[in-house]
């Protein structure tokens, strides 16, 4: 497939923008500056920034909690971000959700469930509201291969396939459910890709570490979801670089193959590796690009840190309308 | 004229469709079938397939996509048949109905309802009888509502579906068929019910007895025949269980100093423990004696019909429970 | 019967008992009762000879054999505070539940919230409103206060229904401090002891020719005694051979004391002051006079120091200056007697010879709390007393 150059200028800056802020995002967690938890993402981010370039205005999208950033790709601003994770009153809920429960339904960032899988059917709530107002725009679901294995999902998918409604499910396999491996915890070679057929969905399995081949999938399967024709899967296969969460020192798995994936299926190197060839980024200018957002991710924390938090006496504001 | 509390539930749904299109009804069973208790028939015939769907037995999906239907624009008033299948999707109401807005910022509306249809109905055994509301008064930012008659449920369901917050709506299945003499001009006014604001159902000098759902009736007939006995009986109906309307509640123990809340929900952590709680907290002062709580049997509900009756708090029961505190 | 004092058990612990065996004695308020056991078994004690039991606490268990009595004495016998509807619960296997025993100190009133408030308001003690709510009629309840307040309300209300027949005037006297502090003793005290008041008149033709004597020899005894302290001196005298009315008494317990702390009833422009002689039954007539004289002196001047007008064991009240022959004192709790005299009036008396001779009279009388004292003891101090002040040389011997 041909890209302009504006494109894969774009789609890098979103890769790269993701993979420094979830690299930020830890290094904010040793420091101990963050409240909660951090579940790093990095390593993961081609999956959800090559589905996401598909995106048009007016979508939906149902995140999950790996990467964290990915709202920052949909137009939640840094300090905004920044803010929930450190639970300021200038994050998206003022510091009552947290980085688990990110949601902005301005850039149609839907929010996220804790109890994972039982959001799915928020998604496929959204393709209803989509279907009765009689737009063209479809709802992404995204979830990792563990909560491809709960009940919620599969009735939410069932419900979308007999509505019909436009959803693209997106499974990112990173192979761990916390600790347990998909080989232990899943019966078939694709998690939700090969269960895709018992809902009457197509499905495409993309290498997740490759931002090129997870957008070309995520384009088919979207297309196919935007012409109405049904909800569809897309499956992408990476690997979770860090713990489940920080400080999870992942003594249950094979430090060598980590590695290995590390190494050699770095999305973010491969892409500019492959640019450089091209002669599309040098880097030289990706450097500076690096050293540019860190400024501007380090304002933002400088920002968020200095934003005052809730008090007791806010603590039921937002509870009810 | 005479309204039976069924027609009452399908009245307002239809008033309300009529008046907003962003609303839609699903469910099982709601739209050819007309629900299993009758409750949404017409409804398909008049609004239509998009507005009226059938759902596949999928009741987390049900809830969980009233939740993305209605922070994106719809008003979705959706139906879990029998009140315990509320359980399948207790993770669903929990969290995400009751979370989503507190969790997500305050952009974030919830106009949803989810009806049930709730409590013993002779014989439906021990997983189609339960009461549930005093499960999800423990769940921050939902709404409960259990209306008692045909006037309430109709004008507290039109409120509750033109909520912006989540309301788990709960109809007691015993009372379906039970007829309401209603003004016709009233009935046909369009006419709403506050949420929160409770209902002295029949005034009385010497015992508060808060009354819920199936209860009420009872709590009323109860009060006749000890209001013969020289003991006379205030009935309370919350209507709304969250949030309680304790104004009118309280008002009524200043007034007669004792209490007693009559339930159909097992006893052990039912709504009268957390009534009984509150009220020995904020009206100790005022009380003249011990709460009494009266309730359903602490069993799973029997298949066996006198069993099944005898489990539940009748007039007779009720009125033994109030003479005894009363002595 | 509300409880009775168990006086002495005929039978021993663990011993074998046949139904119909008096296995214990028991006091109650008017008489001494043998009990006679209903089942007969192996006996196990749990209330002592002298402890003082509650109708329907249980004192003792019978068990049919001897293995069930090892079991209860050897696995952690019921304590005692468990309790069982009847006096001697007989083959008792599962105590019912019933209020335990008052702790020391201040009772716990059982009464609701509403029942607290109405109190709390009325400044009233809870523990004085009788309860009749509740299953078993013990929980104090709002009725049971507003039936108090009334009784309380109603009966100053008929003492006071005199028709007014000219125009009055009222002047309202806040009754505060010391006089505030005597109007609630004296209502305690009547509220809460079993008062009675006993007297007899007594020749005191010679206690006076006495005094006289020692008023003449007033600057040899240093002091001037007075009829009073004569009269004091008596009850000392008395009162050392009467160890139950030297005494105090807290409703449980009745406390005797070896000596007398003589408290003296002293009217002020203040109020009515009792300030304490200390053991006054070991000073000489002159000591008594002048530790009287003091006390009274400095009670009228508002000079009593603290602790001065407490820890008496009995009160002197005398009125003789007044035309008063005699009155019905009011005990000073926790005391158990109040001696009063009125005032001597010269009477045609008859002496031993038969001959009528004018004689000096005064009234003699004493309330004693009923509670402790009966009318045996009142009738014997009575005697002493008069014995003493008709022949006062043994007052002073």
């Amino acid at each position: 497939m041909q890209y302009s150059k504006e494109f894969l200028l774009e789609i890098h800056k979103n890769l790269l923008e993701t993979r420094l802020l979830e690299e930020k995002m830890k290094d904010l967690y040793a420091q101990g500056r963050v409240p909660g938890h951090v579940h790093s993402g990095v390593g993961q981010e081609a999956a959800y920034v090559g589905t996401l370039s598909t995106r048009k205005p007016g979508d939906y999208f149902k995140l999950t909690h790996r990467p964290t950033a990915m709202p920052r790709m949909l137009g939640t601003p840094l300090e905004m971000l920044f803010g929930e994770l450190l639970a300021k009153k200038t994050g998206n809920s003022g510091g009552r959700g947290g980085s688990l429960h990110i949601g902005e339904l301005r850039t149609g960032v839907l929010g996220m469930s804790g109890t994972l899988g039982c959001d799915a059917g928020v998604a496929v709530g959204a393709a209803l509201t989509l279907d009765m107002e009689g737009r063209d725009n479809i709802v992404y679901m995204f979830m990792g291969d563990g909560t491809s294995s709960r009940g919620p999902v599969y009735e939410a998918m069932n419900l979308a396939a007999a509505w019909k409604l436009p959803v693209l499910f997106v499974c990112e396999n990173n192979q761990f459910a916390i600790s347990t491996h998909v080989s232990t915890s899943i019966p078939v070679e694709n998690a939700l890709a090969d269960r895709a057929a018992g809902y009457g969905m197509p499905a495409r399995v993309a290498d997740g570490t490759d931002v090129l081949a997870v957008y070309e999938a995520a384009k088919e399967m979207s297309e196919y979801v935007r012409d109405r024709k049904g909800p569809a899967v897309l499956e992408c296969k990476d690997y979770r670089w860090r713990g489940h969460f920080e400080g999870d020192q992942c003594a249950y798995r094979d430090g060598a193959v980590a590695k290995e994936w590390m190494e050699n299926r770095d999305c973010v190197k491969n892409l500019e590796a492959m640019l450089a060839r091209q002669g599309v980024l040098t880097a030289e200018e990706a450097a500076a690009q690096r050293s540019a957002f860190d400024a501007e991710m380090e304002a933002a924390i400088a920002q968020a840190e200095a934003a005052p938090s809730m008090t007791p006496d806010e603590i039921y504001d937002g509870l009810y309308a | 004229m005479k309204v039976p509390y069924v027609k009452a539930i399908n009245d307002a749904l239809k008033e309300e469709m009529r008046r907003d299109g962003k609303i839609v009804v699903y469910g099982e069973d709601v739209a050819e079938f007309g629900g299993i208790f009758g409750e949404t028939r017409g409804l398909l015939e008049e609004f239509g397939p998009k507005r009226v769907r059938n759902t596949p037995i999928a009741e987390t999906a049900i809830v969980s996509s009233a939740v993305g239907a209605a922070i994106t624009g719809l008003r979705p008033c959706v139906e879990l048949m029998y009140a315990d299948f509320t359980m399948v999707a207790f993770t669903e109401i929990f969290h995400l109905v009751g979370k989503w807005r507190y969790m997500h910022g305050p952009e974030y509306k919830l106009p949803l309802v989810i009806r049930c249809a709730s409590g013993a109905s002779n014989g439906a055994g021990s997983e189609h009888s339960n009461v549930v509301e005093s499960l999800f008064m423990h769940a921050p930012g939902l709404t409960i509502i259990t209306p008692s008659c045909a006037y309430d449920a109709k004008g507290l369901l039109k409120s509750a579906i033109r909520s912006d917050n989540p309301v788990l709506f709960c109809e007691p299945k015993q009372l379906y068929q039970a007829k309401q003499e209603i003004a016709d001009d009233v009935y046909g006014s369009d006419y709403t019910i506050p949420i929160g604001v409770a209902d002295v159902k029949r005034p009385g000098r010497d015992v508060t007895l808060v009354a819920i759902g199936l209860m009420v009736p009872r709590a009323l007939e109860a009060a006749e025949k000890l209001s013969a006995e020289g003991i006379e009986v205030e009935v309370i109906d919350p209507r709304t269980l969250a949030p309680l309307d304790t104004d009118t509640i309280y008002q009524s123990i200043r007034k007669t100093h004792r209490a007693a809340i009559v339930e159909e929900s097992g006893k052990t952590a039912g709504i009268g423990a957390e009534l009984i709680a509150r009220f020995q907290e904020e009206q100790y002062d005022e009380l003249d004696g011990p709460v009494v709580r009266i309730a359903a049997l602490d069993v799973p509900m029997p298949y066996n019909i006198p069993m099944e009756k005898y489990a539940i708090p009748d007039v007779e029961r009720i009125c033994a429970s109030i003479r005894a505190m009363m002595k | 019967m509300v409880e009775g004092t168990i006086s002495e058990w005929k039978a021993a612990e663990g011993a074998l008992i046949q139904k119909g065996d008096a296995i214990m004695e028991y006091e109650n308020e008017k008489n001494t009762i043998e009990y006679e056991s209903v089942h007969g078994g192996y006996l196990h004690i749990l209330e002592p000879a002298g402890e003082t039991v509650e109708v329907g606490r249980p004192i003792a268990w019978v068990t049919e054999t001897k293995e069930e009595y090892d079991a209860l004495t050897g696995g952690g016998a019921p304590a005692a505070a468990e309790s069982a509807p009847a006096a001697v619960p007989a083959r008792q296997t599962a105590p019912a539940p019933a209020e335990a025993p008052a702790p020391q100190g201040r009772r716990h009133v059982r009464a609701t919230g509403l029942a607290r408030k109405m109190a709390r308001e009325a400044v009233i003690d809870l523990a004085d409103v009788p309860a009749g709510s509740g299953p078993d009629g013990r929980r104090v309840a709002a009725r049971d206060v507003t039936a108090y307040l009334e009784s309380r309300r109603a009966a100053p209300a008929a003492a006071s229904a005199v028709p007014a027949a000219v125009e009055d005037e009222v002047t309202a006297i806040p009754w505060t401090g010391v006089r505030k502090t005597i109007a609630r003793n004296m209502m305690t005290s009547l509220q809460q002891s079993a008062q009675c008041t006993a007297m007899c008149e007594v020749d005191v033709t010679e206690l006076l020719a006495l005094r006289r004597k020692l008023v003449e020899g007033e600057a040899y005894l240093g002091c001037r005694v007075t009829v009073n302290d004569l009269l004091c001196m008596a009850v000392c005298k008395v009162l050392k051979n009467h160890p139950t009315v030297n005494a105090t008494f807290d409703g449980k317990t009745l406390y005797s004391h070896k000596h007398v702390q003589l408290s003296l009833a002293v009217a002020t422009e203040g109020g009515l002051m009792v300030p304490v002689i200390k053991n006054a039954d070991t000073l000489t007539l002159t000591e008594l006079s002048l530790a009287a004289k003091d006390l009274g002196r400095r009670a009228r001047d508002k000079a009593l120091r603290n602790g001065e007008q407490s820890c008496g064991t009995c009160t002197v009240s005398n009125v003789g200056m007044f035309p008063i022959d005699m009155s019905t004192p009011i005990l000073n709790p926790p005391e158990v007697g109040i001696f009063g005299f009125g005032r001597t009036t010269r009477k045609p008396g008859y002496l031993p010879d038969g001959t009528l001779a004018p004689r000096e009279m005064m009234w003699v009388y004493l309330t004693f709390d009923h509670r402790v004292v009966d009318g045996l003891e009142a009738g014997k101090v009575f005697k002493d007393l008069q014995y003493l002040l008709e022949h006062p040389q043994l007052i002073t011997a």
